[in-house]
């Protein structure tokens, strides 16, 4: 195909020659490397080349340089930094791929290269297979590990939401939200969810709510969409800042059937933002009632126990044990009452045997009495003064008076004389 | 955290309930879970009624500088 521009036979022969003629059919490097380059890519601009990466080199640069192969031929290609950015898999040799772009000629060094600009994998889609690379990758470094997985707070203090705030999702989040935990406190960060550098913003905001002490969840997610407006929650940033997220994270991008990049490093996956709203608060009505529950089992279990100590009281109270000190007590009674009865009785008993005794004696007495000798008719004199009997003779005088005492009666006298028996 | 959360607390009074049911207490046992049971009971409820509802979206000026504003749901949900 070169050779129509190869009409300059006569200057190939003679190269030994090169100092003895100069010849006037002669052109010069430049100039031929300047036809060679005009023909190029005027021939072959904007091609797809199908061929199998090898020798991928990735310089600092940015640049990309790999090596287009196929069973019998090597093309050497470049992808330039713009390009390279907006490529989403990983370019990797042995991958088979249709390759973009246009022919250059390299002038200083006479080389020709395949400029690509676009390069897609060969029988699948571009995003498919950068989603499998990413996925492989993070799987082998453990970024889905369970272990790293963090609980959610069961009931968040403030959380934190990461998604526009004109979509869908937002409105479903809230709308669940305050259906079943109104009283709640949220953060909304928006950012873009799709299109060029989404996928730094989400990062950046999950990166950046994680310097509020106060909030104890986050929700970064969007609703459905293509694979293409998905693509940023795919990202390799976004995946790392959800790994390296203090904070616990909710991921809910798009439906079920979606599974983003970002839901196997989420710390807990919402098949639906709708899913997010029920898995970030528990419905306050049920924990309402369930406190309530415990509440009344409490009070139920406190009376029901207090009945039961009532109860036993009085069982003890009626208790034989408990029932012993009064019988005892009216033992003691009945046993003093017996006492007392029985100690009355002596009393008068005693009582009558000495009036007996007492009976007795006075008869005794009676019968010894001086009145029954008066009574024979014997007599008593006393003196009158002090009434005392008379014995003798001595103390009296004459003009003495006494009483001479008779059975029935007496008789006073003043003594005339005495005489001495 | 400050407190035990709620969960813990839920656990917490669930197994004082379940303790006073088994009657297998003393009365004064039995009045002084009964008031830890009230009190868990109480700061539950708290838990549940204390926060207040509030949505902010987070604004940036072109300074960098952000602060909040209250969200309106629907001002802004017009796709």
């Amino acid at each position: 195909m070169l050779a129509s521009f190869l009409n300059i036979k006569t200057n190939q022969e003679p190269l030994n020659d090169f100092s003895e003629e100069i010849n006037e059919k002669f052109v010069t490097v430049s100039e031929i490397s300047r036809g060679i380059k005009t023909s190029l890519e005027h021939k072959f601009s904007n091609v797809g080349v199908l061929g199998e990466i090898s020798n991928v080199r990735k310089p600092s640069s940015g640049h990309v340089y790999l090596t287009l192969k196929d069973k019998n031929s090597q093309l050497q290609a470049v992808v330039f930094r713009n390009s390279a950015s907006r490529i989403k898999f990983e370019l990797k040799d042995g991958m088979e791929v249709i390759s973009f772009g246009s022919i250059t000629v390299y002038e200083p060094r006479g080389q020709y290269q395949l400029i690509i600009n676009k390069i897609e994998p060969k029988g699948i889609g571009a995003l498919q297979l950068a989603f499998q690379q990413l996925k492989e990758k993070l799987e082998k470094e453990g970024l889905f590990d369970h272990a790293h997985k963090k609980p959610l707070p069961f009931i968040p203090q403030k959380i934190g939401i990461v998604t526009s705030p004109t979509g869908a999702a937002i409105k479903d989040i809230l709308n669940i939200i305050d259906r079943r935990f109104a009283n709640v406190e949220i953060l909304i960060y928006p950012v873009k969810v799709q299109g060029e550098g989404a996928a730094q913003e989400i990062a950046e905001a999950i990166t950046e709510l994680n310097n509020y002490s106060d909030i104890d969840v986050i929700i970064a997610g969007r609703g459905g969409g293509s694979m293409e407006d998905l693509w940023a929650f795919n990202e390799e940033v976004v995946a790392r800042s959800i790994y390296n997220s203090r904070i616990p994270i909710i991921s809910a991008v798009g439906h079920e059937i979606d599974i983003t990049i970002a839901d196997l490093v989420a710390d807990k996956r919402a098949l639906t933002p709708s899913e997010a709203g029920e898995l970030v608060v528990p419905r306050k009505d049920l924990l309402i009632e369930k406190i309530e529950k415990f509440k009344a089992r409490l009070l139920q279990s406190l009376t029901g126990k207090l009945r039961l100590s009532k109860e036993k009281l009085v069982r003890i109270a009626n208790s034989y044990a408990m029932k012993q000190p009064f019988d005892r007590l009216n033992r003691w009674q009945q046993r003093l009452d017996e006492f007392a009865q029985r100690l009355n009785l002596n009393i008068t008993h005693a009582l009558n045997t000495e009036r007996e005794k007492l009976s007795g004696i006075a008869g005794k007495l009676e019968s010894l009495s001086p009145l029954n000798v008066l009574k024979r008719g014997y007599a008593i004199t006393t003196r009158l003064e002090n009434n005392k009997p008379l014995r003798d003779i001595i103390d009296l005088s004459k003009g003495d008076k006494i009483k001479t005492n008779l059975s029935k009666g007496s008789i006073i006298s003043e003594i005339l004389s005495v005489e001495k028996g | 955290m400050k407190k035990p959360d709620f969960e813990t607390s839920l656990k917490e009074l669930e197994e004082i309930v379940e303790q006073l049911e088994t009657n297998s207490l003393t009365l004064d046992e039995t009045l002084a879970k009964y008031e830890s049971g009230i009190k868990i009971y109480k700061q539950c409820y708290q838990t549940l009624e204390k926060a207040e509802k509030k949505i902010n979206i987070l604004l940036k000026k072109s300074t960098g500088e952000t602060h909040t504003e209250e969200f309106n749901l629907k001002k802004t949900s017009e796709e």
